[in-house]
């Protein structure tokens, strides 16, 4: 599949990015700020522990669209992706089929990301955070302290190196 | 809306019955962790009914299993599988069946990692056993391969307490889980899968569990073609391989030339019955890490005691404790590094690390947050 240079402007959420938001209670901020359309699959659902009933309430209210993976679908999706989770390989599979974008945090589904889709579909918790400043939705210096709430809150993981460029991109905003 | 069972694969509600089951659940219980009723669980696991992608995750945290353990099909009903038989003994149980399934799951996983880290580190262990002529030659057959193996392994004459480790550096997967109310004490297996690989029932003392990891061993090594074998506590030495690998346990535990040392060092001399006591013989058993028992065996088959001798020092064993608490089924240290050093070379996801350590994704996030684990940039 040749990869669109403009994606759509739907993104499809692992669980790494949802947990940050939904650990640190500002999961309703980000449905607020972004115009585009928010998707999960029920496997990443599965996985939501924490404040798990503002993801369920988004979803009933219909802000975030839920998809269902078929039951006889599971076991090729695990054997197709023997290096993800089930909530991982169905989110990375719908984004590949409808070319939609991935909100993850993860090495591997990044790498994957960036080598079947093109970097351009690929969202991570700093983009949204950028992204947010950017819309005027969240302030600088609220967007860091964020950052350091999901890091003791949510145990956010991220590599140093995506640190240091996302202060320096917001610092250029 | 419950999903449908048209086009559903069956053994996932078996597959789920036998995690609930080596987790000692009843279905109660599980039906509350997961928040479904009771009769779903029991539909469930007799494949009345599917279970959807969200209740399969929760499911699978509950049990502590990995989702891709609910889409293999039991070990009983894969015919080729030489575990297969071994869950047919009358001395396995529902639980040591369950067991069995988790042990191939995670050994398979095991496997995956070593390949996924290029590690390559399966290679099968000599194989040191011929046919067995008579039960002298299966004793010097053991013998022989224990002395070889050791050898093998570089490890000299002093004592193994921490053979597991031992065995895990040397590519043999280790699996200890607890099965209190078992008569199984161990078993091993080489499989086209993942190898050699050995599991010892956790619910025996320190003692017992060294020495079964040693016999197992023992098949590993000198039983050509061997698939399985199984280790029970009523087991009596009905056959001649299980006398060479019990004679490779005594010798490869108490090299002759060690416990001749150690005895020396305590003015004991051989045939001199007034140089050794009781108390002798606790203290050197415990630098070989064996029971009362198996150390006053050694000591007849080196001749430093006669066979009578023996029977007078048995009623001063002192019993060995059994393990002080009952934990959870624990995974081996090199496959929890492997697991993790997977994730930080971006090999595997944070999910499928979760899934491998048998955990959340919030305890996997936990996990490599403390120890300061970064995943390589993409």
């Amino acid at each position: 599949m040749v990869a669109k240079l403009v994606p759509d402007n739907i993104i499809i959420s692992d669980a790494t990015v949802l947990i940050n938001f939904l650990g640190t209670g500002t999961f309703q901020l980000v449905l607020q700020s972004y115009a585009g359309q928010l998707h999960v699959t029920d496997a990443v659902v599965g996985e939501i522990k924490l404040n798990r009933h503002e993801l369920d309430a988004a979803i009933d209210a219909g802000s975030v669209v839920l998809h269902r993976v078929p039951t006889d679908k599971i076991d090729h999706l695990i054997r197709s992706f023997s290096d993800f989770h089930l909530g991982e390989a169905s989110c990375l599979v719908l984004a590949k089929e409808k070319s939609w974008k991935v909100a993850t945090d993860d090495g591997a589904a990044k790498r994957f990301v960036t080598s079947d889709l093109g970097a351009v579909y690929l969202m991570t918790t700093f983009d949204i955070l950028l992204e947010m400043v950017n819309l005027g939705q969240l302030e600088k210096g609220r967007a860091l302290d964020l950052v350091t709430r999901m890091d003791t809150e949510a145990d956010f993981l991220y590599p140093e190196d995506e640190f240091k460029e996302f202060k320096k991109r917001l610092e250029s905003l | 809306m419950t999903p449908t069972t048209d086009a559903y694969p069956k053994h996932i509600g078996e597959r789920i019955r036998s995690a609930r089951v080596d987790l000692r659940l009843t279905q109660d219980q599980l039906a509350e962790l997961v928040r479904l009723p009771r009769p779903s669980i029991s539909n469930i696991e007799s494949g009345n009914r599917a279970v959807d992608s969200m209740e399969l995750v929760q499911i699978a945290r509950s049990l502590k299993k990995p989702i891709s353990f609910f889409l293999e099909i039991p070990i009983e009903q894969i015919q080729d599988e030489p575990l297969t038989i071994l869950c047919r003994s009358d001395d396995v149980s529902e639980t040591d069946k369950a067991a069995v399934d988790d042990f191939v799951s995670l050994s398979k996983d095991y496997s995956s990692l070593e390949n996924l880290l290029e590690l390559h580190n399966s290679a099968l262990l000599p194989c040191t056993g011929a046919p067995i002529k008579s039960k002298p030659d299966a004793i010097l057959q053991g013998q022989r391969a224990a002395v070889q193996l050791r050898h093998h392994f570089m490890i000299g004459e002093a004592p193994v307490l921490d053979l597991d480790n031992v065995l895990e550096q040397r590519g043999v997967k280790v699996v200890e889980r607890s099965l209190p109310n078992s008569k199984v004490c161990g078993f091993s297996v080489t499989s086209a899968d993942f190898g050699h690989a050995i599991f010892v029932n956790s619910h025996r003392t320190r003692e017992r569990r060294l020495f079964t990891l040693a016999h197992e061993l023992g098949h590993l090594t000198m039983d050509r073609d061997h698939t399985t074998t199984l280790l029970t506590d009523k087991q009596e030495q009905v056959s001649l391989a299980e006398v060479r690998a019990n004679t490779f346990a005594a010798s490869f535990l108490m090299p002759d030339v060690a416990v001749t040392e150690t005895l020396l060092k305590l003015g004991v001399t051989k045939g001199k019955k007034e140089t050794i006591n009781a108390v002798t013989i606790d203290y050197v058993r415990k630098q070989f890490g064996v029971s009362y028992d198996a150390m006053l065996w050694r000591l007849v088959n080196l001749n430093v005691i006669t066979k009578k001798e023996r029977e007078e020092f048995l009623p001063y064993a002192v019993e060995d404790a059994l393990p002080s608490s009952e934990t959870g089924p624990s995974l081996p240290e090199r496959y929890r590094a492997l697991a993790v050093e997977a994730y930080r070379r971006a090999k595997i996801s944070i999910g499928k690390l979760a899934d491998l350590l048998r955990v959340d994704t919030y305890e996997a996030r936990k996990l490599v947050k403390q120890f300061g684990i970064q995943q390589s940039p993409t």
